[in-house]
Order: C-alpha cells, then sequence, then structure tokens
C-alpha cells in the first residue's frame, strides 16, 4: 500500500503543488489527471526523489521513503516521460546501465525483460528501434529489481495502437501481481486499465469520477486549467 | 547502484564517444580544410593590396649623404619585386630598438658611418647590421627572400645601366668602339669586385626575448589549439542533439531517481567527451609525427625532440584538452539547443582564435592585447603548448587552464541540478 501525504512544491513564486494527498492499495492503479504544466509529472517525480518536496510524505507499505533513498530505489520504479536512452548504443548496452550481467541473463529467461520482449532487439543500436521497442526497452530500464510501485509519466505516449497493447498487457500483469501502478496520463486507453481516478485544479489534486467519455474528460482538463 | 552505477555511466559514455569519433573526426577536418583554405585566401588577397601587409624594416644610419645607398634604398622601395613587401623607415637606433620591442618593426637595419667609401674603396668593408628578435627569425627568412629577389633584380638592372651607358657614350663621345667596350669591362670587373670584395654583407644581430618559437613552430600551436576549439562544433551533435529530442531530461530524471546525481552525471559525460577528443587529438598527432620523421618535415623546435619527446608533448596536451571540453560542454549544457551550441562554439572559436594571437602572431598586435591574450583560454594555451614545444613546463598556464576546467564542470552540474530539478 502507498499514500502520498500533503505535498506542496513551489519553483520560487510560482506554485506547483499545495496539499496534494492520495493512496493505493496493492493491486491498484491510480490516474492522475491535469492539464499540460499542471504538476503531475512533478508529483511523479518527487514521488521518484529526482525533486524534493518543500513537504509531504510518501509512505510505501509503512516507510517513509522521501529522503530514504535505498529504501524508495528497491520499491519504486519510475519511467519518466520520453525515453531515457542513449542512442548511439544497442538496447544490451542501455540495460547493462540498470542490470548485472546475471540479472540481465536472468531476466532475460523468464522475467521481466522476457516479457517485454527485449530479447528480440538486444544487440540493435536504440536509434534503429522502433517507437514501440524504445518504449518497451525504456520500461525493462525503469523496472529493475522488479519494484513493486510503478510511477508511470505518459508511458504510452507517441505509440500506435499495438504498441500501446503491448505495454498496457504489461501493466495488467503487474498489477495481477498485486504490484501498484500510478501514472500521470491523458490518454484513454491508458486510463482503461486505471481503478481510480485524481485530478489537479489550480494546485489542488482532488478525487475525479471519470465515466469513460473522453469529451467530458477533455471539458474537464480544460476547466482544470 | 551508486558507485558502480557512476562508473558504469562514464563508460558507456566513453563507449559511446568512440562511437561516433570518426563522424567528428571527419568532419573537424573538413571543416578545418575549408577555414584553412578560406583564410589562405583572405591572406593572399591582402598581401597584393599595397602597404596593407608590408613588412615594416627600420634605417638606421646617415643615408641622405650616401648617394648610392639612397639610390640603392630608393630602388629597393620602388621595385616590383619588393614595393609591395617592405617598408623602410627612416629613425635612429633608439628610435629602433623601441620600435622593435613594441613589435612596430620587424627588424632594422643598422648602417655603418664610411659604408660607402668602404665599398668604393673595397679593400676594407664595414658590413650593415641586421637586426630582429629571435622570435621574428622565421620573418628574416622570408625577408630574405624577397630582398634576395629585389638585389638580382638590381643587379641585372645595374648591368643593364652599363650597357646604358656604353650606348649614351658612344653617341656622344669619339670613342671607339673598342675604346667603348674596354671601358663597358672595366666598369663591370669594378662592379664585380665592389661585391666580391665585401667579405660580408651583413651581420644578424638578434635581441631580445631568447629561445622563442619559430613562426612555424607559433602556428602549429596555434593550430593546435584552434583544431581544440573547433572540434566542438563538430561535437555538439554528440550532446547537443540527444538533448533537444524526444527523449531529453528523460534520462537525467532516471539517472537522478536511481541515485546518478546531476554531478556525476556530468563527469561521467564529460568523460566521455573527453575520451573523443582525446583519441582524435592523438590520431592528429600521430599523423604529424610520421609527417615529421618520414617526410623530413624542417621545424626548428623539432630538432630537439626525440621520439620519446612527442609522446610527453602529446600528454602535455591533456589540460588543454580538459579546459576546452569543459567549455564547449557548459556552452551546450546552458544552450541545450543543437544550432544554438554550433553557432556559440563557432563564434566562440573565431574570436577567441583572434584574441588569442592563433590567425596572426600576437606580436603583430598592440600592446594591450598582447596583455588580454594570456588570459584568455586560447591565448594561454597557445603559449603553454608553445612553452611545451620548447620543452619547458609553463606553471602559470597549467594552472590557468584546470582552474577554467574545474570552473565550468561547477557551472555545468549547476546547470544540470536546475534542469533535473534536484
Amino acid at each position: 500500500m502507498i499514500e502520498v501525504h500533503d505535498i506542496w512544491k513551489a519553483y520560487g513564486r510560482k506554485r506547483v503543488l499545495e496539499g496534494a494527498s492520495f493512496s493505493a492499495i496493492d493491486g491498484e492503479c491510480v490516474a492522475i489527471l491535469g492539464g499540460n504544466g499542471s504538476g503531475k509529472s512533478t508529483l511523479l517525480s518527487i514521488m521518484a526523489g529526482v525533486q524534493k518536496a518543500d513537504q509531504g510524505a510518501f509512505v510505501v507499505n509503512g516507510v517513509e521513503v522521501l529522503g530514504n533513498d535505498e529504501a524508495r530505489r528497491s520499491m519504486v520504479g519510475y519511467v519518466p516521460q520520453g525515453t531515457p536512452l542513449i542512442e548511439e548504443l544497442t538496447a544490451r548496452d542501455n540495460l547493462r546501465l540498470w542490470y548485472s550481467k546475471e540479472q540481465m541473463e536472468r531476466e532475460l529467461s523468464g522475467g521481466n525483460l522476457s516479457m517485454l520482449g527485449i530479447g528480440e532487439f538486444l544487440k540493435t543500436p536504440v536509434k534503429a528501434l522502433s517507437g514501440g521497442m524504445k518504449k518497451r526497452l525504456s520500461l525493462a530500464c525503469s523496472i529493475t529489481g522488479d519494484p513493486q510501485i510503478l510511477l508511470l509519466d505518459e508511458a504510452c505516449a507517441s505509440l500506435d495502437l499495438v504498441g500501446k497493447e503491448q505495454l498496457l498487457e504489461y501493466f495488467q500483469r503487474h498489477k495481477a501481481r498485486g504490484g501498484i501502478i500510478v501514472m500521470a496520463t491523458h490518454d484513454t486507453q491508458e486510463l482503461s486499465i486505471c481503478d481510480r481516478f485524481y485530478m489537479i485544479r489550480d494546485h489542488h489534486l482532488e478525487p475525479y469520477f471519470y465515466n469513460e467519455d473522453p469529451r467530458q474528460l477533455a471539458k474537464d482538463l480544460e476547466m482544470a486549467k | 547502484m551508486n558507485g558502480r552505477g557512476r562508473w558504469k555511466y562514464a563508460l558507456l559514455q566513453m563507449k559511446r564517444g568512440v562511437k561516433v569519433m570518426p563522424r567528428i573526426l571527419g568532419m573537424t577536418l573538413v571543416l578545418g580544410l575549408l577555414i584553412s583554405l578560406f583564410g589562405w585566401q583572405m591572406i593572399k588577397s591582402r598581401m597584393s593590396d599595397e602597404g596593407n601587409s608590408r613588412v615594416k624594416i627600420g634605417v638606421v644610419g646617415d643615408v641622405e649623404s650616401q648617394l648610392y645607398l639612397r639610390m640603392g634604398l630608393y630602388y629597393l622601395q620602388n621595385l616590383d619585386e619588393s614595393q609591395f613587401s617592405m617598408e623602410f623607415i627612416q629613425m635612429t637606433e633608439e628610435e629602433a630598438q623601441e620600435a622593435l620591442m613594441g613589435a612596430k618593426l620587424q627588424a632594422y637595419v643598422v648602417i655603418p658611418d664610411g659604408f660607402e667609401e668602404a665599398v668604393g674603396s673595397y679593400a676594407d668593408d664595414k658590413p650593415l647590421r641586421y637586426v630582429a628578435t629571435e622570435g621574428a627569425v622565421g620573418i628574416g627568412s622570408v625577408l630574405s627572400g624577397e630582398i634576395a629577389d629585389a638585389v638580382s633584380t638590381l643587379l641585372s638592372e645595374s648591368q643593364n645601366s652599363i650597357y646604358g651607358m656604353q650606348t649614351y657614350l658612344r653617341e656622344r663621345t669619339d670613342l671607339s668602339e673598342y675604346e667603348l667596350a674596354l671601358l663597358g669591362d672595366e666598369m663591370i670587373v669594378r662592379y664585380a669586385q665592389m661585391a666580391a670584395a665585401r667579405e660580408e654583407l651583413f651581420e644578424i644581430e638578434l635581441i631580445g626575448k631568447k629561445d622563442e618559437l619559430s613562426i612555424i613552430g607559433y602556428f602549429i600551436a596555434a593550430a593546435i589549439v584552434l583544431f581544440l576549439m573547433m572540434w566542438g562544433v563538430c561535437a555538439c551533435p554528440l550532446y547537443a542533439e540527444a538533448k533537444n529530442s524526444a527523449g531529453a531530461g528523460a534520462l537525467e530524471s532516471l539517472l537522478t531517481a536511481r541515485g546518478i546525481r546531476p554531478i556525476w552525471q556530468v563527469l561521467g559525460e564529460t568523460a566521455g567527451y573527453l575520451t573523443v577528443t582525446f583519441l582524435s587529438v592523438l590520431l592528429v598527432w600521430v599523423v604529424l609525427f610520421a609527417v615529421v620523421r618520414v617526410a623530413g618535415f624542417d621545424l626548428r623546435e623539432l630538432g630537439m625532440w626525440n621520439d620519446l619527446d612527442f609522446l610527453k608533448i602529446f600528454l602535455a596536451m591533456i589540460p588543454m584538452m580538459l579546459m576546452f571540453a569543459s567549455l564547449q560542454f557548459l556552452i551546450i549544457e546552458a544552450s541545450g539547443q543543437l544550432f544554438g551550441s554550433m553557432l556559440a562554439i563557432l563564434l566562440g572559436t573565431v574570436l577567441l582564435g583572434y584574441l588569442g594571437g592563433c590567425f596572426y602572431p600576437i606580436s603583430y598586435f598592440p600592446v594591450f592585447m598582447q596583455n588580454i591574450a594570456p588570459w584568455m583560454p586560447s591565448g594561454a594555451a597557445r603559449e603553454y603548448f608553445g612553452e611545451c614545444m620548447l620543452g619547458r613546463f609553463d606553471v602559470r598556464g597549467f594552472v590557468y587552464m584546470m582552474a577554467v576546467f574545474m570552473l565550468a564542470t561547477l557551472v555545468s552540474i549547476l546547470l544540470r541540478r536546475k534542469k533535473v530539478g534536484a
């Protein structure tokens, strides 16, 4: 289980988050919605330890992990927006940054890397990979150690339908194994696997009722700006 | 992850650098060739302009009362072979020394009293004294070539004047052909005796700073500095484009989340950048070594080097690589854009190259610019490398370059922290 308590963040005088709080239980997927620049990515990056909150707490299975990098890294996997890959190197080289040799062999022969189909293009330079392959590889780089909690920042952005389906299938399996997913998105296909929804309005995180109507969602996002 | 992760990241960046090195090196050499050709064309066109590139030579001594000397200088000032390359300025020896040390003259000639009488008596000789700074020795050889061309023309025109005199005498006197021929021979013989009697036409006196680089040595040092600066223009895509792509910031964010903080990211990427620079400069240095040893390219300073010295001097270039790599990295980090970074580095190369004396010898510039040059990264590196070529270690230059490297790296780290939000 995770609990986010009262996260505040400002960049100088510019307020971003004011008292953001939510929780999630094992096997649940939480969606964080909001317009561009609303603070979705900031919230995830604080939870991932990339940025520091001005105040607040992030508790995982009863352990406060903000400021406790070792505990956080073993329990939380972060998939940032974009592709965190070195384009000139092969997929294998990129994975070697995050996995030891033994870990990689283990994961390729039945673990996460095998589930994501990474073995197909291990020796290919990243710049020669398709968008879908890059996204799968990015995800693979972020989930070393098979963390229970995944923080996904628009994980399926710029993917075609097939690419999205492949990733969403992996996320469903992660949930089924008791994993927790927190995803920042406004993609309706990604929202289809989410169980609870929150929207950032005027720097505040509020529960949101999503009725699977994309037009209503678009209107609400517009109003939230 | 932390400790091993930092090393892994640095090694991956170095591996990435090696992969793209051939492309960057090729682009740099092409760019360097284009700039050299452009610069050569500009220099050629400037040298044909009157008064633009004339070598200034001081003349010390009493020229006015010595007819033939005055005529000789007049010829040199006006012959096609020399009028566009040399300018003679009359002055006292004190003025000449001051102008020489202040780089207003390339050299001066001292004409001793009684020079013409000595020439006319050809039993005694008083040589001209040619005074230059050691650093202008290279110019002296160019100058000597110019003077030799002018003098040979003078000699042939003197011969023409002897024949002209014969024609004049034939038309206006009653001398027979036999007498005219005897007269002509006598004039030629006396002329030849005057030249042959002079054991020494001039002696060279070198004053000023000893053990300076020759002109060619100076420009080799300058070329190495320019190469290191231009390198950044072609290495930009290695970093700037990656920052501008869809993945911009994603890798930095993930690295930070996994414990590889901005300081280790910047140091790792700098290590990659340096690896590429190091290998490329090594390749260029090996080619230079081959040219010198195999082709027997003559460079005064190289006479002092053995094969081990070539290696030592290459290793001495490492502080220069550190400094320029860190400055280029900083520009790329600050700009974050491909074309912005390339333009900034290109303009910086031209400006710093000029201010640091990499395009023209710094001694040609006004004193205040000569004082600024050692404080420019380009000037400091050029001087440092010049000292290395002479077998000396420039402590001041070394300290300067390491300080710039550390400062530039620190600023890059701060910029990265701000970007990531860490």
